[in-house]
């Protein structure tokens, strides 16, 4: 049963899918192409593929950002707005069993392309040396921050998947749940300016908390949920 | 309680779902025997779909209890669900999918499905399995659905006003299906529908929704035979007053008093020419959607 759900949720979501694999390998491919045409190059010689594909890495991390939000938005909202929920809902599968299968999809995919980023970052980058100063800031510096945003992203597109008719409004959620963690700890800071206050290791404190609850509150509201 | 509900293919007892301030089934309390074809009729807005949707487990009830098959439809829908056809009367199968992809998905769902059934209705209907559920014309959607129904083999089949908006022909084909499916397999149909020829024909037994509440459950051969339409013509000057027992409307007009009577018998007709001055009665047989209109009618009179 969970094969043909899982079949069904990865045919739902193909576009998003294609988005992911578009945007792992769109950086790279734009790279080699300035490469070839001389724009990227080390003094007079071009760059080492390799080199390439870890210069870009960062670029295609932060833009899965969009699919993220998108895959959590789309899991239950998407067939909810053309309606072919009502037909899955006569069907056997179980709650339990179509959002196991959502998760699994939705969660499966985010790994795939996360894994392809920091293996690049992490394997393939100190393989061939090239682990640039740039590199380093970002494993450091932003690569932490989008992860928690990642997380928190998913898990709050997918709380309001789980219940809005529209995945346009809860793709629109999602990305409004981190912005919002965002104000609520500027306006913390403005107002009770604590001392030794770092925003950026609170937000990504909170967002992987946060993120989570969402994801199980969303799972919990859909398996209680009666009405497609 | 136990050795009724295994008798029962459905079983609801005041099902209850208010949407705001509105009540859509009130306290509706049905019992179907196994082995029925029941004929679920009522004016839009009845509470049809809503009594359906709640006992496939698509809908919270707000009160009672729904058994399908024995099986509560609120806490165990899943298992509910795999000895059960249902056709509503919008489709939203897969729109992407082709037939072939749509039967292989559902095929995968059911614990057992009849190839044989489905290759057989299949090219009864004439389906294209490569064509996508796009593609299809409304009747082809409306066959799709029904095979999709019957080809796990089902022990009860909902049919939702499967046949609104489909030209003669196809529902006739449409029908002859559910028929021959029924008794061959001696299923238990619920059939909701508007076009009560339809259900005349199909069921054996008729039950009457009106604003939530069941107005009328009875064979459909009691109720075509024992409902009659009286006409009584009273001498000039004369009124009406107390009609015969079992009436479910009247209307007064001049001098014509029509009466339709349920459970009509020689006694009405003679309790009116003992009663009133009347210039001649005459009997009239009634079809199942004039039974069914002045029940409504005379339900909304009384209201």
């Amino acid at each position: 049963m969970i094969k043909a759900l899982l079949w069904k949720d990865y045919r739902v979501n193909l576009w998003l899918l294609t988005l992911a694999v578009a945007l792992l390998i769109g950086p790279p491919l734009c790279a080699a192409a300035l490469n070839l045409h001389g724009q990227l190059t080390i003094g007079s010689a071009p760059r080492a593929w390799a080199d390439l594909l870890v210069l870009t890495a960062p670029f295609s991390l932060a833009a899965q950002l969009l699919t993220i939000v998108m895959l959590g938005a789309n899991a239950f909202a998407a067939e909810r707005a053309d309606r072919s929920a009502e037909f899955l809902a006569y069907l056997p599968p179980s709650r339990w069993a179509n959002v196991a299968s959502k998760a699994i999809f939705a969660i499966g995919v985010c790994v795939f392309v996360w894994g392809a980023g920091l293996m690049t970052i992490y394997v393939v980058a100190p393989q061939v040396g090239v682990v640039s100063a740039d590199l380093v800031e970002f494993r450091d510096g932003l690569l932490p921050t989008l992860a928690a945003s990642s997380v928190m992203l998913f898990g709050v597109a997918w709380l309001g998947s789980t219940f809005l008719s529209s995945h346009t409004f809860a793709t629109g959620l999602g990305i409004a749940g981190p912005l919002a963690l965002l104000g609520v700890l500027q306006l913390w800071h403005y107002y009770f300016a604590p001392s030794g206050f770092e925003l950026g290791y609170w937000y990504r404190a909170l967002c992987w908390p946060l993120g989570l609850a969402a994801f199980v509150a969303g799972t919990v509201y859909y398996v209680r949920r009666v009405e497609p | 309680m136990a050795e009724t509900s295994s008798r029962l293919a459905i079983e609801t007892d005041d099902l209850t779902k208010r949407f705001g301030g509105k009540t859509a089934v009130d306290h509706l309390t049905l019992r179907i025997p196994v082995g029925t074809t029941f004929g679920f009729i009522g004016p839009n807005g009845a509470g049809k779909t809503t009594t359906i949707k709640m006992l496939m487990g698509m809908l919270r009830m707000n009160g009672g209890q729904a058994r399908v098959l024995g099986i509560d439809v609120s806490t165990d829908p899943a298992r509910m669900k795999q000895r059960v056809g249902y056709v509503p009367e919008l489709h939203f199968i897969y729109r992407w999918m082709r037939v072939t992809e749509v039967i292989g998905f559902c095929r995968a769902l059911y614990d057992q499905w009849n190839d044989r059934l489905c290759a057989e209705v299949l090219k009864l209907f004439e389906l294209d399995p490569n064509k996508k559920v796009k593609h299809l014309s409304k009747g082809m959607v409306v066959k799709l659905a029904l095979l999709l129904a019957i080809a796990h083999e089902p022990e009860v089949l909902i049919l939702d006003e499967p046949t609104s908006g489909l030209d003669p022909l196809i529902r006739e084909e449409f029908l002859d299906s559910v028929l021959r499916t029924i008794c061959e397999r001696q299923r238990t149909v619920l059939f909701s529908s508007h076009t009560l020829s339809d259900v005349q024909r199909m069921a054996d037994t008729i039950g009457i929704v009106y604003e939530g509440r069941l107005l009328a459950e009875c064979a459909t051969e009691e109720l075509l035979v024992g409902t009659k339409r009286v006409r009584a013509v009273l001498r000039d000057g004369a009124t009406p007053g107390e009609p015969p027992a079992g009436t479910i409307w009247q209307r007064f007009e001049r001098r014509e008093w029509l009466l339709t009577v349920r459970g009509f018998s020689p006694d009405t007709v003679a309790y009116l020419k003992a009663k009133y001055p009347v210039d001649s009665v005459e009997v009239f047989d009634l079809g199942l959607e004039d039974v069914f209109k002045d029940f409504v009618k005379g339900r909304r009179a009384s209201a």
